[in-house]
């Protein structure tokens, strides 16, 4: 693993919802520390609304947590100079999910990727037009000439995706934070834009931050990486991804694994979900002990629902918080 | 490579932006409304563009009242000036009136709009603050009032006072545009290239309501016609006697609605200013289907 | 499927949409029959096809849809109806009684201001105005069982008190309400996050069985169809690409198409390594010369960019429209 790039400590972040008189405080991410390694490949797993965009968005300084740090390469970034955090926000670079929403309706992909160019003065004024060419040829657009004056509504789901990320690459980032990159994309599709960001980290060695629900997609990103599996705002598990598939640790990570369906009906079909409730409780409402008592079918009454476990490392690189798994392999 | 890449690449985008006039221009056609509200506005601006140069200006003529015939279409008024020559001549100040208010109150709104609705917070609850107060108080009587108080002495400076003051109602609009648009992930990727406000509002957002901010100055104008004329018509601005809002209150004061020969002493003012407002409304539609893609591609 | 019983059986049929750069080659020439209590899926992209598919069975295409040709046979007891060409009045009776549809984020279709009781009860009186609301009741109960949704607590809930997940079993027990004999699914639990889809889909054969419904699933998630389907059709362009049982298109898919797709999804287990189909998907308005396949496929002959394939049996009930299979 390479060097500490980016670390967090203690982060909380809570929103207030609600109308005028009526207004709750909800605690979005919880306690979160969590280290991420230069070059690195990390992912973040867990259902919609356990706090993973949330959290992709803390670590690219787009929220800011209600209490905690937030160190890249050692300097908080709530204290940094202005330089520095205009510094730190080109390195730190994200990709949305929506590639419908991510791009200007009304701008053409040329000037889409020459304003970061122009704005940064990264290449010189006159070789704006050859670099907006090599970022397209980057991403596989190709002959760049196709694309350069196109808008983004001329472009299938997969195109835009591209653009979205050679915008990306013009700031030439350190760390990129990909929120679902290709759920929202055609199936076909989606297997050339993974190659890409495979190919995209392995020219420039960037650390890549890939948000999913899909363990079998982040699987395919990341073989070697890690993985941290999120529900109702905590962590739950972290460890290397291959790890996570074959001995999932959490009660909750095994679930997740026997939820998804796979692209083969006698595996698929023979996994079979077993929970106490079906339903996930509200963020407004948390309940108290281990967020994940509720529905866990090895609960134990007086423990997991009284006291909310610490996420421990329970063997080399596999951290756990899980009242059950704590003791039996310590 | 790059020369003749290049001058491809050029070409290419040229062809395009030909090829989006010309689907443009097409979508205009089909659409039957929208042709003749550009039609109708274009008959106005050549008749206060031109006609004046056709047509001899309105003088007092002993024939007073007369009827409707070839010489007089519209009949005189009561000093004997040609009814048609005075709406043509009331045209040129009618329609610069409705733009340069439209244009104005446009300004004022998106500016106001767009820092109140990207800024949000505490900047928003002053300026709506301040246009609901604006909004609060009725439009005429303040204008009586004002009118006691400034002098209106042109053009200009009448379109400048109702800008300053009827901007609230399309400020409001243009807030709730930026307040959605800010939530569209493409602000904030701007925003994660080290793109600061001032530059995410001017080259993403506005672009994005060009449309918007055109039909705005339209609806705008609208608006301006219906206030000058009301204002003419209760005598405030009395520095035109070819206005058509002076013409209804001469009219009116003349008692010639009561007399059927001089029908058309109140009802061509009347009905310069419907087919005006009409061609106006119709033009914003126009306006929709040039900038809208979505509607000019059927997609 | 053995016991094969037709339920519905579309023919020739072809949809085109108007838009102003042309008209939007939707279905092309479909032909598919659908047999009593099977569970199908249709699977395809976006642009595939596979929705106009099912708005044109429960006839609610939008206006600028038009129906070029076809027919579409529903076999109801020993009666057959083509649904297309019936007055829309008594189709209309045919709407929930005999076919139901859940459409896609179906959980939003359910009106903010009604208790999830009065849903059903406005549902059943649509249709049997004699009904009485104790009768509605407990058949309601029964339904929301079967999507193991407590009754007590939903029926006297409001759409906004309940989860995404909770609201889309609601859906479904709506469907099930008036004992259709079709339910057809529209990507019945896309919105859904992963546990609540699983326990759904789990669910769902259990439905099939105790209410004797034939379900007609909608999806782009190869991985659903893996899940609910006996059989499968997949859909390319406005066309039928493939038709099979589910062992016949995982385990021996013939169409490179369905090959590429299958390739192309991401396992959880074993080799990592994926295929990826080249190219861009079709333009409907001007579809590719004969295979509208034939630009991404990697076994494309002469022939495929002249010709149209048309759908043929290779296996018993094994069909696909490829030039590879045809023995000329």
């Amino acid at each position: 693993m390479g060097k500490e790039l980016i670390k967090l400590m203690n982060v909380y972040v809570s929103f207030r919802i609600g109308g005028l008189f009526t207004k709750v405080l909800v605690n979005v991410l919880r306690n979160i520390n969590l280290t991420i390694y230069d070059g690195e490949t990390l992912g973040l797993v867990g259902e919609s609304g356990c706090g993973k965009t949330t959290l992709g968005k803390v670590i690219a300084g787009l929220i800011k947590p209600t209490s905690g740090k937030i160190l890249y390469k050692g300097k908080d970034i709530s204290a940094m100079t202005k330089d520095e955090f205009l510094t730190f926000r080109r390195e730190v670079q994200y990709l949305h999910q929506d590639p419908f929403s991510s791009l200007n309706p009304v701008q053409t992909v040329y000037t889409i990727l020459s304003r970061p160019l122009i704005k940064h003065k990264i290449v010189d004024p006159s070789n704006v037009e050859e670099e907006v060419m090599e970022l397209l040829r980057m991403v596989g657009l190709t002959p760049p000439s196709d694309f350069m004056y196109r808008y983004p509504h001329q472009l299938s789901g997969g195109q835009r995706q591209r653009v979205a990320l050679a915008r990306i690459m013009s700031v030439r980032p350190k760390v990129l934070i990909a929120d679902e990159p290709v759920s929202m994309i055609d199936v076909s599709q989606r297997i050339g834009i993974l190659r890409l960001l495979l190919d995209l980290r392995k020219e420039t060695n960037m650390t890549i931050i890939y948000i999913t629900h899909d363990l079998a997609t982040l699987r395919y990103i990341s073989r070697e990486g890690r993985v941290a599996v999120m529900y109702l705002g905590g962590m739950v598990e972290l460890t290397d991804v291959e790890r996570l598939l074959t001995r999932p640790l959490h009660p909750y990570t095994q679930i997740l694994l026997s939820a998804l369906l796979e692209p083969d009906p006698n595996i698929t079909r023979n996994k079979k979900v077993n929970l106490r409730s079906m339903d996930i409780p509200s963020i407004v409402n948390l309940p108290p002990g281990c967020k994940f008592h509720t529905r866990c079918p090895y609960a134990i009454n007086g423990i997991c629902d009284v006291k909310e476990p610490d996420l421990v490392e329970v063997e080399t690189n596999h951290y756990v918080a899980c009242h059950l798994v704590k003791g039996d392999l310590k | 490579m790059a020369r003749a890449s290049l001058r491809k690449t050029y070409g290419k985008a040229l062809s395009r932006t030909k090829e989006n006039l010309v689907e443009a221009f097409h979508a205009l056609v089909e659409d039957k409304l929208a042709m003749s509200g550009l039609i109708i506005l274009v008959v106005f601006v050549l008749m206060g563009l031109i006609g004046p140069f056709f047509i001899p200006p309105p003088t007092p003529s002993p024939n007073i009242y007369a009827p409707p015939s070839l010489q007089h279409p519209f009949g005189t008024d009561f000093q004997g000036e040609d009814i048609f020559a005075k709406i043509v001549y009331g045209t040129t100040s009618m329609l610069i009136i409705a733009f340069v208010t439209g244009i104005f109150i446009t300004i004022i709104a998106v500016l106001l709009g767009s820092i109140a609705g990207y800024l949000g917070g505490y900047v928003d609850n002053v300026i709506m603050g301040f246009a609901d107060i604006l909004l609060a108080i009725p439009q005429l009587p303040l204008f009586l009032i004002l009118a006691v108080l400034v002098k209106f002495l042109d053009i200009v400076s009448l379109a400048l006072l109702i800008s300053a003051l009827s901007w609230p109602t399309a400020a409001r609009a243009f807030r709730s545009q930026f307040l959605s648009l800010k939530e569209r992930d493409f602000v904030e990727a701007s925003r994660l290239l080290g793109f600061n406000s001032l530059e995410i509002i001017v080259y993403d957002l506005i672009p994005n309501i060009l449309p918007y901010i055109l039909i705005n100055v339209v609806l705008n104008a609208v608006y301006a016609i219906y206030i000058v004329t009301s204002l003419a018509y209760l005598g405030i601005i009395p520095f035109e006697s070819n206005n058509w809002g002076i013409m209804l209150y001469q009219a009116w004061a003349f008692g010639t609605i009561y007399n059927k020969r001089t029908f058309m002493y109140i009802m061509a003012p009347i009905g310069a200013i419907v087919f005006l407002q009409l061609g106006l409304l119709l033009f914003s539609r126009a306006l929709e289907v040039i900038f809208n893609p979505r509607v000019r591609t059927g997609e | 499927m053995s016991n094969s019983e037709l339920i519905l059986s579309i023919r020739n049929l072809t949809v085109k949409y108007r838009s102003r750069r042309g008209y939007v080659n939707a279905l092309r020439n479909i032909n598919l029959d659908i047999y009593r209590n099977e569970a199908l899926g249709i699977v395809g992209e976006s642009g595939s096809g596979k929705t106009t598919l099912a708005l044109a069975i429960i006839r609610q295409l939008p206006n600028n849809a038009r129906i070029v040709s076809g027919s579409i046979i529903f076999y109801d007891d020993g009666n057959k109806v083509d649904l297309l060409t019936m007055n829309y009045d008594e189709f209309r009776r045919y709407l929930w009684e005999k076919i139901a549809f859940v459409p896609q984020g179906a959980m939003n279709s359910l009106n903010p201001v009604l208790k999830i009781k009065d849903h059903f009860t406005e549902t059943v009186k649509a249709h049997n105005p004699d009904a009485s609301k104790e009768e509605i009741v407990r058949k309601a109960r029964e339904v929301l069982k079967v999507t193991l949704l407590d009754p007590d607590r939903v029926l006297n809930s409001y759409p906004h008190q309940l989860s995404g997940g909770m609201k889309q079993r609601v859906m479904i027990s709506l469907a099930l309400i008036l004992n259709p004999a079709i339910i057809i699914m529209d990507e019945p639990t896309s919105s859904l996050d992963v546990v609540s889809q699983k326990i759904i889909l789990q669910n769902l054969k259990d439905i099939m069985r105790m209410f004797n419904v034939t379900i007609i699933v909608i999806t782009h998630d190869i991985g659903v169809v893996a899940e609910v389907a006996n059989r499968v059709v997949v859909m390319y362009a406005g066309k039928i690409m493939e038709v099979g049982d589910v062992e016949s298109i995982f385990y021996n898919a013939l169409h490179p198409y369905t090959q590429g797709l299958l390739k192309a999804v991401p396992k959880l287990r074993g080799e990592a390594e994926l295929y990826s189909i080249p190219g861009e998907p079709p333009d409907l308005v001007n579809p590719p010369s004969g295979c509208s396949f034939h630009p991404r496929c990697p076994f494309a002959m002469d022939i495929c960019t002249i010709n149209e394939p048309s759908l043929k049996e290779v296996n018993r009930g094994h069909l696909v429209a490829c030039f590879k299979y045809e023995t000329r």
